[in-house]
Protein backbone atom coordinates (compact mmCIF):
# COMPACT_ATOMS: atom_id res chain seq x y z
CA UNK A 1 0.00 0.00 0.00
CA UNK A 2 1.12 3.60 -1.12
CA UNK A 3 2.38 5.96 1.34
CA UNK A 4 -1.13 7.72 3.07
CA UNK A 5 -3.14 5.24 0.64
CA UNK A 6 -6.09 3.77 1.16
CA UNK A 7 -7.21 -0.26 1.91
CA UNK A 8 -10.80 -1.12 1.90
CA UNK A 9 -11.88 -4.66 3.61
CA UNK A 10 -15.07 -5.76 1.67
CA UNK A 11 -16.51 -9.36 2.77
CA UNK A 12 -16.66 -11.52 5.76
CA UNK A 13 -13.01 -12.93 7.23
CA UNK A 14 -13.60 -16.45 8.36
CA UNK A 15 -10.80 -16.14 10.83
CA UNK A 16 -8.94 -12.83 12.50
CA UNK A 17 -6.22 -11.52 10.73
CA UNK A 18 -3.42 -9.68 12.30
CA UNK A 19 -1.27 -6.69 11.31
CA UNK A 20 2.45 -4.65 11.53
CA UNK A 21 0.18 -2.15 12.73
CA UNK A 22 3.15 -0.17 12.55
CA UNK A 23 3.05 0.70 8.85
CA UNK A 24 -0.78 1.83 9.08
CA UNK A 25 0.54 4.69 11.31
CA UNK A 26 3.68 5.30 9.25
CA UNK A 27 2.18 5.92 6.24
CA UNK A 28 -0.91 7.00 7.54
CA UNK A 29 -3.38 4.92 5.71
CA UNK A 30 -7.04 4.79 5.75
CA UNK A 31 -8.47 1.44 6.30
CA UNK A 32 -12.50 1.30 5.48
CA UNK A 33 -15.11 -1.03 5.72
CA UNK A 34 -17.28 -1.05 3.26
CA UNK A 35 -20.63 -3.26 3.24
CA UNK A 36 -23.51 -3.62 0.77
CA UNK A 37 -24.63 -0.72 -1.34
CA UNK A 38 -26.00 2.62 -1.55
CA UNK A 39 -28.81 3.86 -3.94
CA UNK A 40 -26.14 5.53 -6.24
CA UNK A 41 -24.66 2.02 -6.92
CA UNK A 42 -27.94 0.12 -8.10
CA UNK A 43 -28.69 3.38 -10.22
CA UNK A 44 -25.16 3.07 -11.52
CA UNK A 45 -25.21 -0.97 -11.82
CA UNK A 46 -28.59 -0.74 -13.94
CA UNK A 47 -27.02 1.72 -15.98
CA UNK A 48 -23.90 0.20 -17.02
CA UNK A 49 -25.87 -3.11 -17.69
CA UNK A 50 -28.59 -1.48 -19.89
CA UNK A 51 -25.74 0.00 -21.66
CA UNK A 52 -24.78 -3.93 -22.43
CA UNK A 53 -21.05 -2.77 -21.19
CA UNK A 54 -21.03 -5.96 -18.95
CA UNK A 55 -20.10 -9.72 -19.89
CA UNK A 56 -23.12 -11.05 -18.19
CA UNK A 57 -23.12 -14.71 -20.25
CA UNK A 58 -18.87 -14.49 -18.93
CA UNK A 59 -20.02 -14.39 -15.84
CA UNK A 60 -22.39 -17.25 -15.26
CA UNK A 61 -21.93 -20.51 -15.14
CA UNK A 62 -24.61 -22.43 -14.74
CA UNK A 63 -28.62 -21.93 -14.59
CA UNK A 64 -30.66 -24.46 -12.94
CA UNK A 65 -34.81 -24.42 -12.19
CA UNK A 66 -35.93 -24.52 -8.49
CA UNK A 67 -35.81 -28.05 -7.99
CA UNK A 68 -32.25 -28.53 -8.54
CA UNK A 69 -30.96 -25.57 -6.68
CA UNK A 70 -30.37 -27.66 -3.05
CA UNK A 71 -28.10 -30.00 -6.05
CA UNK A 72 -26.04 -26.90 -7.21
CA UNK A 73 -25.24 -25.45 -3.59
CA UNK A 74 -23.87 -29.10 -2.76
CA UNK A 75 -21.82 -29.19 -5.88
CA UNK A 76 -20.58 -25.53 -5.62
CA UNK A 77 -19.76 -26.49 -2.13
CA UNK A 78 -17.81 -29.98 -2.93
CA UNK A 79 -16.10 -27.95 -6.19
CA UNK A 80 -15.89 -24.45 -5.14
CA UNK A 81 -13.53 -23.44 -8.28
CA UNK A 82 -15.46 -25.05 -10.92
CA UNK A 83 -18.53 -22.09 -10.57
CA UNK A 84 -19.08 -18.36 -11.29
CA UNK A 85 -22.22 -16.99 -11.06
CA UNK A 86 -25.14 -20.10 -10.09
CA UNK A 87 -28.65 -18.73 -11.43
CA UNK A 88 -31.89 -20.58 -10.05
CA UNK A 89 -34.82 -20.30 -12.40
CA UNK A 90 -38.37 -19.79 -11.25
CA UNK A 91 -40.22 -19.27 -14.26
CA UNK B 1 -45.26 -22.43 -3.71
CA UNK B 2 -41.95 -23.72 -3.62
CA UNK B 3 -38.85 -22.83 -1.59
CA UNK B 4 -35.82 -23.64 -1.11
CA UNK B 5 -34.96 -23.85 2.88
CA UNK B 6 -31.61 -24.13 3.91
CA UNK B 7 -32.75 -26.35 7.10
CA UNK B 8 -29.42 -25.94 8.68
CA UNK B 9 -26.00 -26.32 7.75
CA UNK B 10 -25.44 -28.66 5.08
CA UNK B 11 -28.49 -29.48 4.58
CA UNK B 12 -31.14 -27.82 2.14
CA UNK B 13 -34.61 -29.03 0.73
CA UNK B 14 -37.90 -27.66 -1.12
CA UNK B 15 -40.12 -26.90 0.90
CA UNK B 16 -44.02 -25.95 0.43
CA UNK B 17 -44.61 -22.43 2.27
CA UNK B 18 -48.30 -20.33 2.16
CA UNK B 19 -48.66 -17.78 -0.72
CA UNK B 20 -47.46 -14.15 0.93
CA UNK B 21 -49.74 -11.82 1.49
CA UNK B 22 -50.12 -7.95 0.38
CA UNK B 23 -51.87 -6.67 2.77
CA UNK B 24 -50.52 -3.31 3.85
CA UNK B 25 -47.00 -4.63 3.09
CA UNK B 26 -45.94 -3.82 -0.34
CA UNK B 27 -46.01 -5.04 -3.27
CA UNK B 28 -46.29 -9.03 -4.95
CA UNK B 29 -44.18 -10.18 -7.03
CA UNK B 30 -43.15 -13.30 -9.20
CA UNK B 31 -39.71 -14.44 -8.40
CA UNK B 32 -37.81 -15.32 -12.08
CA UNK B 33 -35.05 -15.76 -11.05
CA UNK B 34 -32.19 -15.81 -8.34
CA UNK B 35 -28.49 -15.56 -7.94
CA UNK B 36 -26.51 -17.49 -5.10
CA UNK B 37 -24.14 -15.16 -3.81
CA UNK B 38 -20.86 -16.67 -1.53
CA UNK B 39 -23.15 -15.61 1.50
CA UNK B 40 -25.24 -18.23 0.68
CA UNK B 41 -22.55 -20.82 0.54
CA UNK B 42 -21.26 -19.72 3.67
CA UNK B 43 -25.02 -20.07 5.14
CA UNK B 44 -24.77 -23.42 3.60
CA UNK B 45 -21.45 -25.02 5.02
CA UNK B 46 -22.70 -23.22 8.78
CA UNK B 47 -19.79 -20.11 8.09
CA UNK B 48 -21.93 -17.26 8.12
CA UNK B 49 -22.94 -16.14 11.42
CA UNK B 50 -25.36 -13.48 10.58
CA UNK B 51 -27.77 -16.23 9.31
CA UNK B 52 -29.63 -18.54 11.04
CA UNK B 53 -31.76 -21.47 10.41
CA UNK B 54 -34.38 -22.77 9.17
CA UNK B 55 -33.44 -19.77 6.42
CA UNK B 56 -34.77 -19.69 2.70
CA UNK B 57 -31.78 -17.80 0.69
CA UNK B 58 -31.86 -15.67 -1.88
CA UNK B 59 -31.36 -11.96 -2.11
CA UNK B 60 -29.60 -11.59 -5.57
CA UNK B 61 -32.83 -11.10 -7.70
CA UNK B 62 -35.14 -10.39 -10.42
CA UNK B 63 -38.53 -10.38 -10.23
CA UNK B 64 -42.17 -9.25 -12.09
CA UNK B 65 -44.30 -7.04 -10.38
CA UNK B 66 -47.97 -9.44 -10.58
CA UNK B 67 -49.72 -6.83 -7.47
CA UNK B 68 -49.14 -3.22 -6.69
CA UNK B 69 -52.80 -1.84 -6.31
CA UNK B 70 -53.08 1.02 -3.79
CA UNK B 71 -49.53 1.03 -3.79
CA UNK B 72 -48.05 5.06 -4.36
CA UNK B 73 -44.53 5.33 -6.74
CA UNK B 74 -45.51 4.97 -10.06
CA UNK B 75 -44.97 1.01 -10.30
CA UNK B 76 -47.19 -1.16 -12.34
CA UNK B 77 -48.11 -5.01 -12.82
CA UNK B 78 -45.27 -6.04 -15.48
CA UNK B 79 -42.83 -4.32 -14.80
CA UNK B 80 -39.31 -6.25 -14.69
CA UNK B 81 -37.11 -5.11 -11.15
CA UNK B 82 -34.06 -5.87 -9.45
CA UNK B 83 -34.59 -5.66 -5.74
CA UNK B 84 -32.56 -3.72 -3.07
CA UNK B 85 -32.55 -6.69 -0.60
CA UNK B 86 -31.78 -4.50 2.92
CA UNK B 87 -33.41 -2.95 5.67
CA UNK B 88 -32.32 0.22 7.35
CA UNK B 89 -34.05 1.70 10.87
CA UNK B 90 -33.22 5.09 10.23
CA UNK B 91 -32.58 5.42 14.08
CA UNK B 92 -29.06 4.55 14.29
CA UNK B 93 -25.85 6.12 14.06
CA UNK B 94 -25.33 4.93 10.32
CA UNK B 95 -28.46 5.97 8.70
CA UNK B 96 -28.39 9.04 10.39
CA UNK B 97 -25.54 10.07 8.84
CA UNK B 98 -27.03 8.76 5.44
CA UNK B 99 -25.07 5.47 5.27
CA UNK B 100 -27.61 3.56 5.64
CA UNK B 101 -26.61 0.64 4.19
CA UNK B 102 -24.15 0.13 6.96
CA UNK B 103 -27.23 -0.19 9.57
CA UNK B 104 -26.89 -1.45 12.73
CA UNK B 105 -30.55 -3.46 12.51
CA UNK B 106 -29.85 -4.32 8.90
CA UNK B 107 -31.99 -7.72 7.39
CA UNK B 108 -30.56 -8.50 4.99
CA UNK B 109 -32.70 -11.12 2.18
CA UNK B 110 -31.91 -14.76 3.08
CA UNK B 111 -29.18 -13.85 6.11
CA UNK B 112 -31.48 -12.51 8.70
CA UNK B 113 -34.53 -12.64 7.29
CA UNK B 114 -36.22 -15.50 4.83
CA UNK B 115 -35.22 -14.37 1.04
CA UNK B 116 -35.99 -14.73 -2.49
CA UNK B 117 -35.65 -18.65 -3.23
CA UNK B 118 -39.36 -19.17 -3.59
CA UNK B 119 -42.30 -18.52 -6.37
CA UNK B 120 -43.47 -14.89 -4.57
CA UNK B 121 -42.06 -12.30 -2.49
CA UNK B 122 -43.40 -9.32 -0.90
CA UNK B 123 -41.67 -6.11 -1.21
CA UNK B 124 -41.66 -1.88 -0.14
CA UNK B 125 -42.02 -0.19 -3.45
CA UNK B 126 -38.55 1.92 -2.37
CA UNK B 127 -36.86 -1.52 -2.69
CA UNK B 128 -38.00 -1.77 -6.11
CA UNK B 129 -35.96 -1.26 -9.01
CA UNK B 130 -37.00 -1.11 -12.72
CA UNK B 131 -34.98 -1.41 -15.34
CA UNK B 132 -35.22 -2.40 -18.97
CA UNK B 133 -33.15 -5.80 -18.54
CA UNK B 134 -32.87 -9.43 -18.73
CA UNK B 135 -33.64 -11.56 -15.67
CA UNK B 136 -30.04 -12.95 -15.74
CA UNK B 137 -29.12 -9.42 -15.89
CA UNK B 138 -31.05 -7.84 -12.96
CA UNK B 139 -29.65 -10.50 -10.82
CA UNK B 140 -26.45 -9.38 -11.62
CA UNK B 141 -27.22 -5.80 -10.78
CA UNK B 142 -26.98 -6.39 -6.32
CA UNK B 143 -24.13 -8.60 -6.70
CA UNK B 144 -22.06 -5.59 -8.72
CA UNK B 145 -23.42 -2.68 -6.85
CA UNK B 146 -20.70 -4.62 -3.82
CA UNK B 147 -17.95 -3.78 -5.99
CA UNK B 148 -19.46 -0.59 -7.19
CA UNK B 149 -19.83 0.77 -3.43
CA UNK B 150 -16.53 -0.38 -2.31
CA UNK B 151 -14.88 1.20 -5.36
CA UNK B 152 -16.52 4.62 -3.81
CA UNK B 153 -15.43 3.32 -0.72
CA UNK B 154 -12.17 3.87 -1.63
CA UNK B 155 -12.21 6.76 -3.43
CA UNK B 156 -10.62 5.26 -6.93
CA UNK B 157 -10.40 7.26 -9.78
CA UNK B 158 -9.99 6.43 -13.45
CA UNK B 159 -6.68 8.64 -13.31
CA UNK B 160 -5.30 7.43 -10.23
CA UNK B 161 -6.38 11.57 -9.58
CA UNK B 162 -7.59 13.57 -6.49
CA UNK B 163 -10.29 11.87 -5.89
CA UNK B 164 -11.89 14.88 -3.89
CA UNK B 165 -11.72 17.26 -6.40
CA UNK B 166 -12.86 15.18 -9.20
CA UNK B 167 -15.88 13.58 -7.77
CA UNK B 168 -16.83 15.51 -4.80
CA UNK B 169 -19.65 17.45 -6.54
CA UNK B 170 -20.68 14.88 -8.78
CA UNK B 171 -21.23 12.66 -5.63
CA UNK B 172 -21.42 15.72 -3.25
CA UNK B 173 -24.46 13.90 -1.33
CA UNK B 174 -22.05 10.54 -0.55
CA UNK B 175 -18.82 12.40 -0.19
CA UNK B 176 -19.07 14.00 3.09
CA UNK B 177 -19.68 10.88 4.96
CA UNK B 178 -16.18 9.24 3.70
CA UNK B 179 -13.58 11.65 5.97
Amino acid sequence: VAFTGRVVYIGYAKEPVSYETRLFVQKELDVLGSRNAQLEDFQSVIKLLEARKFPVNEAVSLIVPLREAAQALRSWSEHPSQFKKILVSLD
Amino acid sequence: VNALVLQEPGRASIETIPVPTTAGRGVLLKVRMVGFCGSDLNSFRGLNQLVSFPRIPGHEVSATIVHCEGIDGGLSVGTDVALNPYTSCGKCASCRRGRSNACQFNQTLGVQRDGALTEFVVMPPEKLYPAKLTPKELCLVEPLTIGFHAVARGRVTANGGDWHASNVSRRGRRSGVYW
